[in-house]
């Protein structure tokens, strides 16, 4: 999202002048662009009668970060593991010492008009250039124009009315870029460790006394560019009714050219992935927010506000037709997120069972003919043994994103006190249940304290009791196949050994709606009056408590939907074994001087 | 006026600037200071030979082992490999790894290095590696880019499973001949596991050559596949095992094993696996120590170690945790067999059973058992009996190696009972991270449930 320009209020012409001013001053500085520096200027310029406010800005940086994790003798033991957890090694696995670093340099100029008209029509132009050296050779340095105007049409009108007090219309066009992870354009060698398979067993290169060194997995891109984000922006504020209600209604569309994604490459060419400018994606909605004051009277007051928001987001193209999804950082093993053609960025994908209608064929059956024609698109196939088939193809299978979101504040003014409750709504978004798939094969989940019992008969598992139907009290849905509407026992069978659990590779069934209510925060605060204050030699003491996360209401069988395993990445709504927000009661006193 | 003639001086300034690039160039902005700049080949040799101990000890052994029932999977994900429920994703980095990550990308970029410099021996021991890396590879995946794999085409097709067999037959006489030229220099002490001698390269290379000869056998035998094993033969399978497997190695002191130490991050993959990051999901397979404790073999108590009720115990696909490697073959530092002079002998044993030639047949067994520690050598064995007894004493030697599941596609033996369905698996799906980005890799339904050098099923027992 780019900052909104339009809506600035006029500038005094006082600051006018103290602006020429300053602009004098800067000028005779020395401009010595390889320094570390910024330089801004303002000038007072003329356009006839009217005045123009410019800015020219410029900022030369360099950043460099380095990064050492060695092992050092005579560190106590307590230290070294609250490192090791800081790095995520393993408490009782080794760490090979590494010392990482890089340095970027970033150049930009900037440059922005700003016009006020008949004091009620505020326009604003810049434009930007800006280089860094992390894009390649034949790409570092770009411009980025933008525009607002902001037309305050009440003025216009002579003045707000009781009914419509202010009203304002800005739209507000622009293009933002991104710079990409640094060393990009370079690829090369490598002596990280060898894995076996991602279940934690590795080499590191240096081990048997030698050093090693391969190719890394990443291929150089050295025609990397910035990604291009063009957006336009709609919006209106209103506010009726001498200013008692406020309303205000954001449109936005962003088309995103060249995303930088780490691509992944064919692995028989020798690369598993590229850092390319390799996707369009777009976003848009629309952001609603509402203001109310229904009363407001010396010593009582009441207000209410509102937001809501609605956001899409879909991937456009990728640069090449042949890739049909990108994997994204973050994701479980068996929930990996991606982002598809088509579809949304950060999905979840994984295996289902084998389904009708779908065109499968799984280990020599074709699975639509063995449903029959009257099968329900998707119905779950059965084979001949009551139990459903794993499906191998990987496929999107729930998505995080929200239909949308609210939020509604009320806050209550009472003389000094103020009372003030916050709710959060989601609407929408998919959660992988991961801590239930694995609850379920461990057995000490409730929907498995039901169980048949199984005894190991000849080698293979005989089990008898607890019998159900797929389709009507297990996995409720259609179902078609060979053995459809067989009662069959379940219990270690099917809940660790078969596919009830999502170790055995079948994730769809745990996917969840992650729609949540959630009363966010309720505080209660009290300004003691100045004379107290004042004999503590305050200006002002403030009280107030405060209960963050107290209640969720949602259908989400886990603890908590607002969680996600890999933190704050691309991807959300992972739960395994997370831990849900906590609930929190915040006493905190203000001492004011 | 004075305020815009600034402002134009200004801009023209910004504008001249902005053609500087010197900025942003530089040592630690266009490179990156945390990679190497360049490996000498001998850093290559040793990171790629670390890849492929991962590649043909780890987790594609590790599922062999599960596949075959000589060890089962017993917790977490393992339950459901052991009774072959895999998606294209639970093995992709073992596809991927054939060719990126310490393997054909770098195997070649050493082939190169060795020719330029004329160092054969390395170059021979190199061809080695790539051989034996797409030979199990082309067992394991059946078709899979190769010819065009790593090279200039970014979506490389997929040869068929007999050409790859076919190209690694020369690729191997081709490192026969490079190790016996007596030329070059080769890794030295940077070899781990021959410190650079030629003469135990070479014979690895004929064992390599016999095993990948016996995996047409079965396709040899008549119907559609014969004419694709006559192409990855180039002659009778058999013969041409036989006569490669008696220059293979020839004394267990040259067996071709993985080198491991007790160092964090070097030791044995199984002993990672097992003691130290997955406990409690593998362990001894039932069908694996039934036939030990019936044979009263001491590879028993080799393998395996007891439980605490003094026991050992193998447990089914999906069973209860039961008995783990024994102190010996768990040890940190345990050296895993990859080829060996048991196998070289077995696969004489098969061959001169399958040319006819019981007595030799017999010597080859008792070679093999004799180099195992089995006394006193067995007599009298003719006919299905003798092949029974040669595949259940190679399944038993071939602990852990993927070669076991390799034997039994070809001959059904030992009779395992499929630990779901009507049979054992036949095949890997390919990697999704292929499948996603290269066309011509078919979806999973499109997939055959066996490869081309495995055209009959193992009936039920």
């Amino acid at each position: 999202m780019m900052p909104m320009n339009g809506g600035r209020p006029p500038v005094s012409p006082e600051r006018w002048q103290m602006a020429a001013r300053m602009h004098r001053l800067h000028w005779r500085l020395k401009w010595s662009h390889c320094d570390t520096a910024r330089r801004k200027a303002r000038f007072l310029l003329r356009l006839g009668l009217q005045p123009v406010l410019a800015v020219a800005r410029a900022a030369v940086g360099t950043r460099r970060y380095g990064r050492e994790v060695a092992r050092v003798a005579g560190v106590p033991r307590w230290r070294q593991f609250l490192q090791q957890c800081a790095i995520g090694a393993r408490f009782f696995g080794f760490t090979p010492d590494t010392y990482y670093r890089y340095k970027i340099h970033s150049e930009s100029y900037f440059g922005q008009l700003q016009l006020e008209v008949a004091d009620q029509l505020f326009l604003t132009g810049a434009l930007r250039n800006d280089g860094f050296s992390t894009f390649g050779a034949s790409a570092r340095r770009h411009w980025y124009p933008k525009a607002s105007a902001a037309w305050e049409f009440t003025e216009a009108l002579g003045g707000g009315t009781g009914l419509l007090s202010f009203g304002k219309l800005r739209a507000a066009w622009g293009q933002a870029g991104n710079e990409p992870p640094v060393y990009g354009t370079v690829g090369g060698l490598t002596a990280a460790p060898l894995l076996d398979g991602g279940w934690g067993s590795n080499f590191v290169t240096s081990a048997l006394g030698q050093g090693g060194v391969y190719t890394g997995l990443s291929r150089a891109q050295p025609d990397l560019k910035p990604e291009r984000t063009s957006e336009l922006e709609l919006g209106a504020d209103l506010s009726f009714l001498q200013d008692r209600i406020a309303l205000g209604a954001t449109w936005y569309h962003a088309r995103t050219e060249d995303a930088i994604l780490l691509a992944r490459v064919t692995p028989s060419t020798g690369y598993f992935q590229q850092l390319r400018n390799a996707a369009t994606l777009r976003n848009r909605g629309v952001e609603l927010s509402l203001q109310m004051r229904p009363v407001q009277r010396r010593g009582l007051s009441w207000e209410i506000e509102g937001t809501w928001a609605h956001n899409d987001n879909r991937v456009l193209s990728f640069g090449d037709t042949a890739t049909e999804f990108v994997v994204l950082q973050g994701g479980f093993a068996s929930a990996t997120g991606a982002a598809y053609r088509g579809g949304r960025v950060g999905v979840l994908q994984g295996n289902d069972y084998a389904r009708c209608g779908r065109g499968l064929v799984v280990g020599g059956v074709d699975i639509d003919a063995a449903c029959g024609t009257g099968a329900r698109k998707d119905a779950l196939y059965i084979a001949a043994d009551g139990f459903p088939i794993l499906d191998p193809t990987l496929r999107v299978i729930g998505d995080p994103h929200p239909d949308w979101t609210a939020s509604l504040r009320n806050s209550l003014n009472l003389g000094a006190v103020q009372l003030m409750a916050l709710l959060d709504v989601k609407q929408g978004g998919d959660l992988w249940n991961g801590t239930r798939g694995a609850l379920y094969s461990y057995g000490t989940h409730r929907d498995t304290e039901q169980r048949a019992s199984c005894q190991r008969v000849a080698g293979r598992l005989q089990c008898s009791g607890n019998e159900r139907v797929f389709g009507q009290d297990l996995l409720p849905g259609a179902v078609a196949g060979p053995g459809a509407g067989t009662a069959v026992p379940i219990g270690e069978n099917w809940w660790r050994t078969g596919l009830g659990t999502s170790f055995n590779g079948v994730n769809a069934p745990f996917i969840e709606d992650g729609s949540y209510v959630k009363l966010r925060e309720v505080a209660l605060s009290y300004s003691v009056p100045g004379r107290y204050a004042q004999r503590l030699g305050l200006s002002g003491i403030g009280l107030r408590v405060a209960g963050r996360n107290l209640k969720t209401w949602t259908d989400y069988t886990g603890l908590d939907p607002e969680t996600n395993v890999a933190g704050g990445t691309n991807l959300r709504g992972v739960d395994y074994f997370t831990n849900p927000q906590t609930r929190q009661w915040i006493l905190s006193v203000d001492l004011n001087r | 006026m004075k305020a815009l003639a600034k402002t134009a001086a200004t801009l023209a300034l910004l504008g001249a600037l902005a053609g500087c690039d010197d900025y942003l160039t530089g040592d630690d902005l266009s490179g990156d200071p945390n990679i190497p700049p360049a490996a000498t080949t001998d850093q290559l040799y040793h990171a790629v030979v670390l890849a492929q101990f991962v590649q043909h000890t780890g987790d594609l052994a590790r599922h062999a082992s599960m596949f075959t029932q000589q060890m089962a999977g017993v917790g977490n994900q393992l339950t459901g490999r052991g009774q072959y429920i895999l998606t294209e994703q639970d093995l992709n980095g073992a596809m991927d790894a054939i060719y990126l990550g310490g393997g054909l990308y770098d195997l070649r970029e050493i082939i190169r290095r060795s020719d330029a410099a004329q160092d054969r021996r390395y170059a021979g021991i190199a061809r080695v590696w790539e051989a034996y890396l797409m030979g199990e590879s082309a067992s394991l995946w059946g078709d899979l880019p190769y010819s065009e794999a790593v090279g200039e085409n970014q979506t490389p097709k997929l040869d068929p499973q007999a050409e790859i067999y076919a190209a690694v037959q020369p690729l191997l006489d081709q490192a026969i001949a490079d190790l016996q030229s007596g030329a070059g220099r080769g890794p030295g002490a940077v070899d781990l596991i021959y410190g650079g001698a030629a003469a135990p390269w070479a014979e690895v290379a004929h064992t390599l050559k016999a095993r990948f000869y016996l995996h047409w056998v079965e396709a040899q035998a008549g119907g559609a596949a014969q004419a694709m094993a006559q192409t990855a033969c180039a002659g009778d399978c058999v013969a041409k095992a036989h006569a490669a497997a008696q220059r293979g190695i020839s004394a267990t002191a040259n067996d071709f094993r993985s080198a491991q130490v007790n160092s964090p991050n070097a030791e044995n993959l199984w002993y990672q696996f097992m003691f130290v990051q997955r406990q409690g999901q593998i362990s001894a397979g039932r069908y694996l120590v039934d036939l030990l404790k019936e044979r009263g073999d001491p590879r028993l108590t080799r393998y395996f170690r007891p439980l605490a009720s003094g026991q050992i115990v193998g447990a089914d696909p999906g069973g209860a945790l039961s008995s783990l490697l024994s102190s010996a073959r768990g040890a940190p530092d345990f050296r895993q067999p990859m080829a060996t002079y048991a196998e070289t002998q077995l696969i004489l044993a098969e061959t001169s059973w399958r040319r006819g030639d019981a007595a030799q047949a017999l010597v080859h067994l008792n070679a093999a058992r004799a180099a195992e520690g089995l006394t006193p050598p067995l007599t009298g064995l003719t006919g299905a009996a003798l092949l029974r007894e040669i595949m259940l004493e190679k399944y038993i030697a071939m602990f852990q190696n993927i070669e076991a599941w390799n034997d039994y596609k070809r001959t059904c033996l030992p009779a395992l009972r499929p630990a779901r369905g009507s049979e054992v698996i036949g095949r890997l799906l390919y990697s999704n991270n292929e499948r996603n980005t290269n066309p011509n890799i078919p979806a999973v339904s499109a997939q055959p449930a066996r490869n081309a050098n495995d055209p009959t099923p193992c009936p039920a027992p």
